[in-house]
């Protein structure tokens, strides 16, 4: 039988000592209060079962003072109270008794403290039996990596080891509440930790040894109150095979759990999307993500979509919970990418050179490219988004922690505590984001690139990826295709849209960047790359059209000398210097075939040399021309692996194609 | 969409129980039951809400609200009486009374209260 806490509170300490000695004397450890202040501090933060308060906790001579009452009603309305009095009325029971549907009523139970003690001692007893739901006899079993002190170490990460100490009783009577039905639990494995929250795979056992396996999601109180009312509130239009259902939940004064149980039943076969990620394969990640939108993320999307025709994009994105007008401002997003850039560079990843408006990535096999500095474009790309918006139900804050998958592939969010009515969108972009920033790991800064420039080539958001270089990347891709084309299906092929979001989901990764920090190179990756991305998307939506372009830049090849430009089918291409001068020499000679020892000497300055053999000249001429011709192709051809512009010509050279 | 309120009284309070007809007409339709014949339609008929007159029933009021509350325990119970004690309100909420008031309520009130209750108890 464990210790039931009750607090005492009466402004009469005479009587407060009287009572607590008897409550002491029959087991019960009691928490003292004399003020309604008091009383709520106690509430609020010691470990309390059941509160008895005075009615007239501050004036006893004062007919109107209801200052206990009004402590019940304010504070902790999840523990039970009993209102006791010298001075009962009807008014008084009414308004403690009364039903609230929602929660416990302010107090469960009115004493008249002329009742004798063993009146109250009875009442006290049943209340405990009937409110206090605590399994003292349950049987609680751990993983052996696994402990309440861990627990507790995630959830309270700011509290001292001798607060943890004190948690660790508290948390393990929050388990004995949540599986007050049980026999035993046996908690098994720590799914996924999300800042302050934890998933666990607990499978508990009846009497009659009957097994049922449950996630279980931990977390301050707080949260999870918010988590539940909005799962409440939201979840119950979700069909059974759409998502993970609550069975059951509890709360003490710090913490608070709930406890679900995944279609099919099986816990042990989860992982979260993050894990399961490394070990899926391309198609199984495709099929993953396209089950998560379909099943697991739809019902949600459906309720209550709506068309905003007033609200700017700039207000429907300035209500996502990542961000703050704060970091929309170029101050703001400027510091955080010279810190980003100034970190590649000591950590050997890439030089960046940034200015105002522009960022340049120096990389040591390539040729610099100039980015417009995202920082500078905030307000330009807001433009490029216009109403109406779909609106509807949106998860708001989906993690690869928190949307589990099973064996087969199917895949469920968790995590309601930011569900909220906004842009459809939002999901949408965070998933992609998800997907590139933490999730895919293993990739070069090259490939990241690659991808991204890739990517920023489609005119429409699901038009076909080329097959990548590599299965990492192709992976990737394949995963932001599936995205892309489900996002087509729901809100159709504004690409303009659709990048606008991902840019400032973007955002909301890139300011979590610590500028205090010192980040491995592993860590520093995906920042890095997230602004490539966000650069890429500028470049795409803010490079302007250029009135009076001939009709060869919208359907062909088309290079401005003047202008130092490059137009591929009404697309703006960024090309470095050498490339630009490389893909000049051959528009001047259209469809002709240039050697390679001309362009060595005419673009790379590789004279001829007569002490070397026609070999070593080859091996000298060869590196700089193919790693251009590489590059050049890849930004200037719509599908690189089939030239549509740039040809070789084996044994001889290079041709530009133009009809 | 209409209410469905079920009224628990004798003759003699017909008034009273007109009264109550009179403020949820907007929104509910009222049927009267004696006590005798009330817990045979609860358990037949669901209801939004169940109003007793705890004067009419007197000493059976527990009993009453207990037998209604087991048998519809998400339906809220309205108890209305005239000579409202601390004592019977603690008994009629323990039983499941869902709240307690006085037959002076005024209409505005008795309505406000009677959707109160029935709003409150029919969200998930």
């Amino acid at each position: 039988m464990g210790h039931i806490h009750i607090l005492l509170a009466d402004n009469d300490l005479a009587f407060l000592e009287t009572w607590s000695e008897f409550l002491e004397s029959n087991g019960y450890t009691v928490h003292q209060a004399s003020t309604p202040d008091e009383a709520r501090s106690l509430l609020e933060t010691a470990q309390i079962h059941l509160a008895i308060l005075d009615l007239r906790l501050t004036n006893d001579d004062d007919d109107n003072d209801r200052s206990g009452l009004i402590v019940a009603k304010e504070t902790a309305r999840h523990i039970p109270k009993l209102i006791l009095t010298k001075f009962p009325t009807f008014e008084a029971v009414r308004d403690a008794l009364r039903l609230d549907f929602e929660t416990l009523p302010p107090a469960v139970d009115f004493i008249d403290k002329k009742d004798d003690l063993d009146t109250l001692l009875q009442i006290i007893v049943e209340t405990t039996e009937k409110y206090i739901q605590i399994n003292w006899e349950l049987i609680i079993r751990w993983d052996e990596t696994l402990s309440w002190f861990q627990v507790v170490d995630f959830i309270e990460s700011e509290e001292n080891d001798r607060e943890i100490n004190s948690r660790e009783a508290e948390l393990e009577e929050l388990f004995r509440r949540l599986f007050y039905d049980s026999h035993q639990v046996t908690i098994s494995r720590l799914l996924a930790r999300q800042g302050e929250t934890v998933l666990l795979a607990v499978h508990a056992f009846s009497l009659e040894e009957r097994e049922t396996q449950f996630l279980v999601l931990c977390s301050n109180r707080h949260h999870i109150q918010a988590e539940e009312g909005q799962y409440d509130r939201f979840f119950s239009k979700v069909p059974a095979e759409g998502g993970l259902h609550k069975q059951l939940s509890a709360q003490t004064a710090h913490y608070g759990a709930m406890a679900f149980i995944p279609p099919g039943g099986q816990v042990s076969e989860l992982l979260p999307l993050t894990h399961f990620y490394r070990q899926a394969s391309t198609e199984t990640m495709a099929t993953t993500l396209a089950y998560l939108l379909k099943t697991g993320l739809a019902p949600w999307h459906t309720q209550g979509q709506f068309m905003e025709e007033e609200r700017s994009f700039q207000d429907l994105v300035l209500a996502w919970p990542e961000l703050t007008e704060e970091m929309l401002s170029q101050q703001y997003l400027e510091a955080k990418i010279e810190a980003i850039c100034r970190q590649s560079l000591t950590a050997g990843l890439a030089r960046c050179d940034v200015t105002t408006h522009t960022i340049t990535l120096h990389r040591p096999d390539s040729e610099p490219v100039v980015y417009p500095n995202p920082a500078a474009n905030l307000s330009e790309i807001f433009k490029m988004a216009a109403p109406p918006f779909l609106c509807g139900l949106t998860h708001g804050r989906l993690s690869g922690n928190t949307i589990l998958v099973n064996s087969l592939g199917q895949s469920w969010p968790l995590g309601f505590s930011h569900t909220t009515r906004g842009l459809l969108l939002h999901d949408f972009v965070s998933l992609e984001t998800i997907i590139k920033f933490e999730i895919a790991t293993g990739l070069s800064l090259e490939a990241r690139q690659d991808m991204e420039y890739r990517l920023l080539k489609q005119d429409q958001p699901a038009q076909p990826l080329e097959v990548a270089e590599s299965t990492e990347q192709d992976k990737l891709s394949q995963a932001i295709q599936a995205i892309r084309q489900y996002v087509v299906a729901i809100i159709g092929h504004d690409l303009d849209t659709y990048l606008a979001g991902l840019f400032f989901r973007a955002v909301c990764y890139l300011v979590m960047y610590d500028l205090a920090f010192r980040y491995t190179r592993a860590e520093l990756m995906p920042y890095l790359h997230c602004l490539i991305s966000m650069a890429e998307i500028c470049h795409k939506l803010t490079t302007p059209t250029r009135e009076g372009l001939p009709q060869q830049a919208q359907t062909s090849l088309w290079l401005d000398e003047d202008n130092r430009e490059v137009w591929v089918e009404g697309r703006l291409v960024n090309l470095a210097p050498r490339e630009f001068e490389f893909l000049s020499y051959l528009y001047q000679r259209p469809n002709k075939i240039c050697s390679r020892s001309d362009i060595a000497q005419a673009v790379f300055d590789i004279v001829d040399d007569p002490a070397l053999t026609a070999v070593e000249r080859r091996r000298l001429e060869e590196g700089p021309i193919n790693s251009t011709i590489s590059r050049m192709r890849k930004k200037i051809e719509p599908s690189p692996k089939r030239p549509k512009y740039i040809f070789s010509v084996r044994g001889e050279g290079y041709r530009l194609l133009l009809e | 969409m209409t209410k469905k309120i079920l009224a628990v009284g004798t003759s003699e309070e017909a008034a009273w129980l007109q009264t109550v007809s009179e403020a949820v007409q907007s929104f509910g339709e009222i049927t009267f039951n004696t006590m005798e014949t009330a817990f045979p339609e609860i358990k037949t008929n669901p209801y939004d809400l169940i109003i007793i007159d705890a004067t009419a029933i007197g000493d059976d009021i527990v009993d009453l609200i207990t037998q209604f509350h087991t048998a519809r325990p998400c339906t809220p119970i309205l108890v209305a009486t005239t000579s409202p004690t601390w004592q019977r309100a603690r008994q009629a909420f323990q039983a499941g009374a869902a709240d307690y008031i006085r037959k002076t309520f005024s209409q505005q009130k008795l309505l406000t209260i009677c959707r109160d209750l029935i709003d409150k108890s029919s969200k998930p």
